[in-house]
C-alpha cells in the first residue's frame, strides 16, 4: 500500500501541483480545498502525513493542525505545512501549534520529497 | 489534453488567477466602498497570496515580485497595523491592475515591463517601512530566503568534498540526539530522522536505552533513548543539522568533532553507547521491545534510494493505478462541500472554451439540419401524420432550447466589466475635478463572453465621455440648483432578446445649439439642413465630431463617438442617444446575446440569396419611379426624405450581373456607414428576416471582399453574409476606376 497524504490547500494551482508531483513519487494523494474539507475527510482518507496551506477560507491551518491533534485517531500522524518564505513567524506559530514541519513555497520536487522524507520516512 | 502535468496545471493556475483576480478586485471596491465583512481583507491577502504561490511554482519572477510587496502591505492591514486610507486602496487597485496585467502576459509568454513593477513595489514598500523597523526586516521580492536556503540542497545531491563551504575536517562527526516528548507530540519520529542520517553515509549508529523505566513502568509516549551516529567528515555540520530542522527545540543536538569510536567520546562512556547492532543482540529483553523495527531494517538494508520514497515495482504500479483512479473520485467528494462555500465560483466547473465552441457550432448544424428538415417534410406531397408533425415540433422546441442553453454556456455575468468602469469613473472624475458616483445595475446580466470582451474599449470611453463632457464642474451643478455629486448611471437588462446597457449621466444633457453650429462649422451638415432633436443629439457619432474646446487628456485621445458606434456595430449592437437638456443624457447600447447567432435579413440578388445583418440596417425603401435620380452611368442617388444617399448596386458590386436599370422591382436598404454617411443598399427583393447561424469564410477562402460570413439556410442553401463596409470600400474603388 502506498502511503496516503492529504493535501489540504484552497488554491486549486497548489494542489495539483503537490498531487501531481506526489503522485508521481509513488504516494496516494488525497486533496481538500479548505480546512473544514480537509478535517471531514481525515476520516476517510486515513492519512499517514497531511500537508496544509495555512491561508484559507473557512477554517486555515491552525485550525486543521489543531482538529488533527484532537482526532482521536490521527492525533499522531505528521503534519507538514505550506508556508512562504515571509512567514518565518507562521512556521514557528505552526510548529507549536502542533506542526511536524513546513515545506516553503515555492518548493520543487527534491523539496517537498526531503520534507515528507523527514517525517514519512 | 497536454502530457506533461505541469502544462496541464499551467493551464489550472491561469483559470485561477483569473478567479482571484476578481475575488481580489471585488474586496478592494468592497473596502473603497465600506461594505466589506470580516473577511473581505483575508480574502483580499489570500488571492495575492494564491496568485505569488503559483507564479512561485512557474518562476513567474515579476509576478511574484509585485504580489509579494502587495501581500506584505495588505498582511499589515489585515492585522490593523495600517488603515486602508483612500490613497493605499488606489495603490491596491493599481497593483491589482498589474498583477491583472503580469498574469496577462505570463499566459501569452510575452515579457512584461519591469519598469512599473519596480515603481508599484517601490511605494508599497513606503507602506511596509513604518512598522517595519520595528519588526523584523522581511526579505526583498526575491522569491528565495533563509527558510528556503536551508532547503534547496538535498543531503543525497551532495559532492562529497568539493562544492563543501566549510573545510572538510579529518575527524568524523559525533551525532548525539536525544529525543524530547514533543517531537512525537508533533507527529515526528526519531526513526526516520536517523536512517537519512544512514542514508547520508553514518557510518556507525548507536542508541542508549539504559535512560529508560523497566517496561511496566514505560510511559508509551515519551522517549528515553539517546541516539548516537558517527557521520563521515565530509559531510558538513550544516547539512548534518539540517536534518534536525524540524525536530529544532523538540530535542537535544550534539554535532561534535571527535575520534570514531562513540566510546572516545567522555559523555558516552557515562551514558553507555552500544553499537546497535550488537545491542539488538545482546540487550536486555526490555531493550530490544523498544528498538524500532523499521531503522533495523534500513540498517541491515544497504542505503542506497535517493529521496526518492522507497517504493518497490508492484507498489509503484499500485500506485499509478491509484494515481489515476481518485481524481474522479475526489472531484465528486468535494463536489458537495464546494457547494458550501462562500464563493459562487466554486460550484462551477472550468471547460476549455473551445469545447463550448465546438459545442456551439455543433448545435448551428442542428439547428440547420432541423430546419431543413422541417423544410423537407412541408414540401412532401402527401399529408404527414399528427404524430409526425407533433414530432417535428418537439424537436425544433427542443433545438431551440438546446441552442440557448449552450449559448448560456458562454454567457457570463457583465459584473467584472462594470467593475472596472467604476474605476474609469473615479479615476476621471479625479483627473478632471469633478464629485461623481458611479450606480450600476444589472450586473448579473449575462451576455457572451467575447461581446463582453470586446464592449471593454467603446463602454471605458463612453464612461470617459459621460464624466468629462456629461456632467458639469460641481461649482455650476450648485449654480443650477443640482446635487454636487454627480451620478453616472450603468445598466444592463435583457430586453426581447437582446441585452440593452445604459450610459446615462445627469449632467447638462446635450447642448444642440453648440453641436449644430460645430457640425455645420465642420461641414457636417448643411447650414440650413432641418435636423430633429434626435438628429442633432446623433451629430455626435459623426466621426471627426468632438464638441470638447481642448482635448482633454482623458476622452480625447484621438477616439470619437463614431468608432465607439463602430465597435459596437461590429458586435451586431446599435447605439443610439437621447438627451433632456440641462437634466441628463442617455446612451443606449443594444446587443444580440450572442456572436455566433444573428438576426438578418434574407435578400434575393439576382439568384443569389444573401443575409444582411438587421444591425446594419436603418430601414428599407422601396424606391418610387421619381425617386431615383441617375447622375452618371456608375452613379445613383436616392432621395431620402430630402436628402441624396448614393445607391450602391450589390449584385453589381459582387460580380453577379450587370448594373440594375429598372429600378421599379428593386429595393433598397438605408444603411449608415464606417464614415458616418448614408448609403443605399439596392437588392432585388426582401425574402425574410430570421436569425442565422454564422459560419467563418476565412479558414477555406481567406478574405473575401464584401462578404463576411456565410449562413446555412432551412433549405439547405448557403447564403452569403454581406459585410456592408467591405462592399462600400469595394464600390469606391470600382467607382474611382471608372472615373479613372
Amino acid at each position: 500500500m502506498p502511503l496516503t497524504i492529504l493535501a489540504i490547500d484552497d488554491s486549486s494551482t497548489m494542489r495539483r501541483l503537490v498531487q501531481s508531483t506526489l503522485v508521481q513519487s509513488g504516494y496516494a494523494v488525497e486533496v481538500a480545498e479548505d480546512g473544514v474539507d480537509g478535517l471531514e475527510k481525515l476520516d476517510n482518507v486515513r492519512p499517514d502525513l497531511v500537508i496544509t496551506d495555512i491561508n484559507m477560507p473557512r477554517l486555515d491551518g491552525f485550525g486543521v493542525i489543531e482538529g488533527v491533534r484532537k482526532h482521536p485517531t490521527f492525533n499522531k500522524i505528521p503534519i507538514l505545512t505550506l508556508t512562504t518564505e515571509s512567514a518565518a513567524e507562521l512556521k514557528q506559530r505552526a510548529r507549536t501549534a502542533g506542526a511536524s514541519g513546513w515545506i516553503v513555497k515555492p518548493f520543487n520536487k527534491d523539496k517537498l520529497l526531503l520534507a515528507i522524507k523527514r517525517v514519512l520516512g | 489534453m497536454s502530457s506533461d502535468p505541469l502544462d496541464e496545471i499551467r493551464v489550472v493556475f491561469f483559470q485561477e488567477c483569473a478567479e482571484l483576480l476578481e475575488e481580489l478586485e471585488d474586496g478592494l471596491y468592497a473596502m473603497r466602498d465600506g461594505t466589506e465583512t470580516d473577511d473581505t481583507v483575508n480574502a483580499v491577502f489570500r488571492a495575492v497570496h494564491s496568485i505569488k504561490g503559483g507564479a512561485g511554482a512557474f518562476g513567474l519572477d515579476l509576478l511574484v515580485s509585485v504580489s509579494h510587496q502587495f501581500e506584505t502591505v495588505l498582511d499589515k492591514v489585515r492585522s490593523d497595523q495600517l488603515d486602508p486610507t483612500p490613497e493605499l486602496l488606489d495603490l491596491f487597485m493599481r497593483c491589482a491592475d498589474k498583477l491583472q496585467d503580469l498574469v496577462q502576459a505570463a499566459k501569452d509568454e510575452r515579457d512584461a515591463d519591469p519598469a512599473i513593477c519596480d515603481e508599484l513595489v517601490a511605494a508599497l514598500k513606503q507602506y511596509d517601512q513604518p512598522a517595519g523597523a520595528s519588526a523584523p526586516p522581511q526579505p526583498a521580492a526575491a522569491p528565495a530566503a533563509d527558510g528556503d536556503v536551508a532547503f534547496t540542497v538535498a543531503p543525497l545531491d551532495l559532492d562529497f568534498g568539493e562544492d563543501d563551504a566549510e573545510p572538510a575536517a579529518d575527524a568524523d562527526w559525533l551525532v548525539t540526539f536525544t529525543p524530547h516528548v514533543d517531537l512525537y507530540q508533533r507527529g515526528n519520529d526519531c526513526c526516520h530522522l536517523v536512517s537519512i542520517l544512514i542514508d547520508m553515509g553514518a557510518t556507525n549508529v548507536g542508541v542508549d536505552a539504559s535512560q529508560s523505566p523497566v517496561w511496566d513502568d514505560l510511559p508509551a509516549e515519551t522517549p528515553f533513548m539517546v541516539w548516537t551516529l558517527t557521520m563521515p567528515s565530509a559531510i558538513s555540520e550544516a547539512d548534518i543539522r539540517e536534518v534536525f530542522e524540524f525536530v529544532d527545540g523538540d530535542c537535544d543536538l550534539k554535532v561534535e568533532q571527535g575520534e570514531t569510536p562513540p566510546a572516545a567520546d567522555p559523555a558516552a562512556d557515562d551514558m553507555g553507547f552500544v553499537p546497535l547492532k550488537l545491542d539488538i543482540e545482546d540487550a536486555t529483553d526490555d531493550d530490544v521491545d523498544f528498538v524500532p523495527t523499521k531503522l533495523a531494517i534500513d540498517v541491515d538494508e544497504a542505503p542506497e534510494e535517493s529521496t526518492a520514497p522507497e517504493v518497490d515495482p508492484a507498489v509503484k504500479a499500485t500506485a499509478e493505478a491509484v494515481a489515476i483512479a481518485p481524481k474522479p473520485e475526489s472531484k465528486k467528494k468535494s463536489a458537495p462541500a464546494k457547494q458550501d462555500a462562500k464563493s459562487e465560483a466554486s460550484s462551477t466547473i472550468r471547460v476549455d472554451l473551445n469545447r463550448v465552441d465546438r459545442l456551439i457550432n455543433l448545435i448551428g448544424e442542428l439547428v440547420i439540419n432541423q430546419s431543413m428538415l422541417a423544410q423537407g417534410f412541408q414540401s412532401l406531397s402527401t399529408p404527414v401524420s399528427q404524430q409526425l408533425s407533433d414530432g417535428l415540433n418537439d424537436l425544433r422546441q427542443l433545438t431551440r432550447d438546446i441552442q440557448d442553453s449552450v449559448m448560456a454556456i458562454r454567457a457570463q455575468p457583465i459584473k467584472p466589466l462594470f467593475r472596472r468602469m467604476s474605476r474609469i469613473v473615479r479615476e476621471t472624475g479625479e483627473s478632471t475635478g469633478k464629485n461623481v458616483q458611479l450606480v450600476t445595475e444589472g450586473e448579473a446580466t449575462e451576455i457572451d463572453k467575447t461581446i463582453i470582451e470586446r464592449l471593454s474599449d467603446p463602454l471605458t470611453h463612453m464612461i470617459r465621455n459621460a464624466v468629462d463632457h456629461g456632467l458639469e464642474t460641481p461649482d455650476t451643478r450648485t449654480e443650477n440648483g443640482k446635487e454636487e455629486l454627480g451620478t453616472v448611471r450603468l445598466t444592463a437588462v435583457h430586453r426581447s432578446g437582446r441585452v440593452v446597457i445604459e450610459v446615462a449621466d445627469d449632467g447638462a444633457g446635450i447642448n444642440r445649439k453648440k453641436v449644430r453650429e460645430i457640425a455645420i462649422e465642420k461641414g457636417l451638415v448643411a447650414a440650413d439642413a432641418e435636423l430633429t432633436d434626435s438628429e442633432i443629439d446623433n451629430l455626435l457619432f459623426m466621426p471627426g465630431f468632438s464638441t470638447a474646446k481642448e482635448v482633454s487628456n482623458l476622452s480625447g485621445r484621438g477616439v470619437g463617438m463614431d468608432v465607439v458606434k463602430r465597435s459596437i456595430q461590429n458586435l451586431g449592437g446599435r447605439v443610439s442617444l437621447e438627451s433632456e437638456p440641462g437634466k441628463r443624457s442617455v446612451f443606449t447600447i443594444s446587443l444580440p446575446l450572442t456572436l455566433a447567432v444573428m438576426d438578418g435579413m434574407i435578400v434575393r440578388i439576382d439568384d443569389q440569396l444573401m443575409v444582411v445583418s438587421l444591425s446594419e440596417i436603418i430601414e428599407t425603401i422601396r424606391p418610387t419611379s421619381t425617386s431615383i435620380q441617375h447622375l452618371t452611368p456608375s452613379q445613383s442617388v436616392i432621395l431620402v426624405r430630402g436628402e441624396y444617399v448614393p445607391i450602391i448596386d450589390v449584385g453589381y458590386e459582387l460580380g453577379f450581373r450587370p448594373r440594375v436599370k429598372d429600378t421599379s422591382e428593386a429595393v433598397v436598404l438605408l444603411s449608415e456607414t464606417e464614415s458616418g454617411d448614408r448609403s443605399a443598399l439596392l437588392v432585388d427583393g426582401i425574402l425574410d428576416q430570421r436569425q442565422v447561424v454564422i459560419k467563418g469564410l476565412e479558414d477555406n477562402y481567406g478574405d473575401v471582399p464584401g462578404v463576411a460570413a456565410v449562413t446555412i439556410l432551412g433549405d439547405g442553401n448557403i447564403a452569403l453574409i454581406l459585410d456592408v463596409d467591405g462592399l462600400l470600400r469595394l464600390s469606391e474603388t470600382s467607382r474611382l476606376s471608372t472615373a479613372a
